[in-house]
């Protein structure tokens, strides 16, 4: 029963990641570290659009998780684990990043050749992908976070104003103006496809 | 129909269309707001336009993952699961949590949270001290009960005390000499024991009956008062 709770908290279950969340809130170490590995990847994923520092990222994630463990007795099931971490995480990255909050060379273009051998749909998608994390990174932090939690972590409006704790039209402000800018830098490189 | 109306209604639709376009592109869009925006589009090229680049930055997704690494970090993280949290992680963490118990709170959190009224240490505290202070007050009062200051006393006019003699208060025209004022008393069988109180009333005693020597205070043109100061002696 364990182990299946813990293949659907990794695979990012609501139910299940607040079952392993009252578990952390007993000093569950294993429940912890089950919860810890189905949220590292999506928290980093997330953090690697605010800074390029590994380190960085790792850190962020470990003092948001440390948080998770720390806190979990007073996690109240008002909203989903998800949002709950994500908005602890946003704040930590808030935090650290505040005196960098400056936009960051698109370096991701650095790793494109890797991909020359793969299928050209394959190629076309990264290509895609880099430009579009190029042009993300030059947003301004709150725009970047709002349209990352949008099209990267499939989030609804309401659950990203909760995250970034401001009203639900911030957020369709900032995402008005994110998508602004990024038609501006991705003129060329974004076209509708059939 | 009023062809303005249908075009601010128009607009309304498409900008509320505009605002949800990315949550349509990534699925989250529900009931009736789903309902009216994908109505929406459906005539609007424009927002069709819109929505056919979302997806295609939808389905492109993030670029690659850099090489952090969730072992290495873990390995990190677990020896400082037993560590008490930092004071300034209690104001990070978001409101979604309740009751923050932070186990090493700043000074300043340690007295905020002595002076809440619901603390009870501060409670007993404030009360023994509540307590002391009114048995001080107590003991001071009884000092003071049982050691009266009659240098400092206020007597009324017919109190007993210093003026125990006097029975009778007399007032005088203002233009009354001292002379005069000591010859009529003299002449009424009464003498000074006291005055002049601070409303130039003069008190008076005298021996036996207290009838005549008011009748001839009375009489006298300067006197303008002259009455008993015990209520026995009212005639």
């Amino acid at each position: 029963m364990d182990r299946k709770i813990e293949a659907q908290a990794a695979a990012g279950t609501a139910e299940n990641d607040a079952i392993l969340v009252g578990r952390v809130a007993a000093g569950d170490r294993h429940a912890f570290e089950t919860l810890y590995r189905a949220y590292f990847p999506r928290l980093a994923r997330f953090l690697q659009r605010m800074t390029r520092s590994v380190p960085l990222i790792e850190e962020i994630v470990n003092d948001t998780l440390l948080v998770v463990w720390q806190k979990a007795a007073s996690f109240d099931g008002s909203c989903k684990v998800s949002t709950w971490v994500f908005a602890i995480a946003y704040r930590k990255a808030c935090k650290a990043l505040h005196a960098l909050d400056e936009p960051l060379d698109a370096s991701a273009d650095e790793s494109a050749g890797d991909d020359s051998g793969r299928p050209d749909w394959r190629f076309e998608q990264q290509r895609l992908a880099h430009a579009v994390d190029a042009a993300v990174a030059t947003l301004p932090l709150a725009q970047r976070a709002a349209f990352q939690l949008t099209f990267y972590h499939d989030m609804g409006y309401a659950e990203i104003a909760e995250i970034m704790e401001c009203p639900v039209n911030t957020v369709k402000t900032r995402l008005f103006h994110a998508r602004r800018r990024l038609a501006i830098l991705l003129e060329d490189q974004l076209e509708v496809r059939p | 129909m009023n062809p303005y109306v249908d075009s601010a209604a128009d607009d309304a639709r498409h900008n509320e269309a505009q605002d949800a376009l990315p949550w349509l592109a990534n699925g989250t869009l529900c009931g009736t707001e789903l309902d009216r925006v994908q109505a929406h589009v459906e005539t609007c090229a424009l927002c069709r336009a819109d929505l056919a680049v979302l997806r295609t930055v939808h389905a492109a997704g993030p670029g690659p993952d850099l090489d952090w690494d969730p072992e290495r970090a873990l390995g990190r993280l677990l020896p400082q699961l037993d560590a008490p949290l930092p004071a300034q992680d209690a104001v990070e963490v978001p409101a979604v949590q309740t009751l923050p118990t932070p186990p090493a709170p700043s000074l300043l959190q340690r007295w905020r949270t002595r002076l809440a009224a619901n603390d009870r240490t501060w409670l007993r505290a404030a009360v023994a001290a509540q307590f002391c202070a009114i048995a001080v007050l107590a003991v001071l009062l009884a000092r003071l009960t049982a050691q009266p200051d009659s240098a400092h006393d206020y007597h009324v006019l017919g109190a007993a005390g210093a003026n125990g003699a006097a029975r009778v208060v007399v007032t005088f025209r203002p233009d009354t000499p001292e002379r005069e004022l000591r010859r009529i008393v003299r002449a009424s069988g009464a003498h000074i024991v006291g005055g002049p109180t601070v409303t130039d009333a003069w008190l008076v005693g005298a021996d036996g009956r207290l009838a005549p020597v008011l009748a001839r205070l009375r009489a006298e043109p300067a006197v303008t008062l002259a009455e008993p100061l015990s209520t026995d002696e009212r005639p």
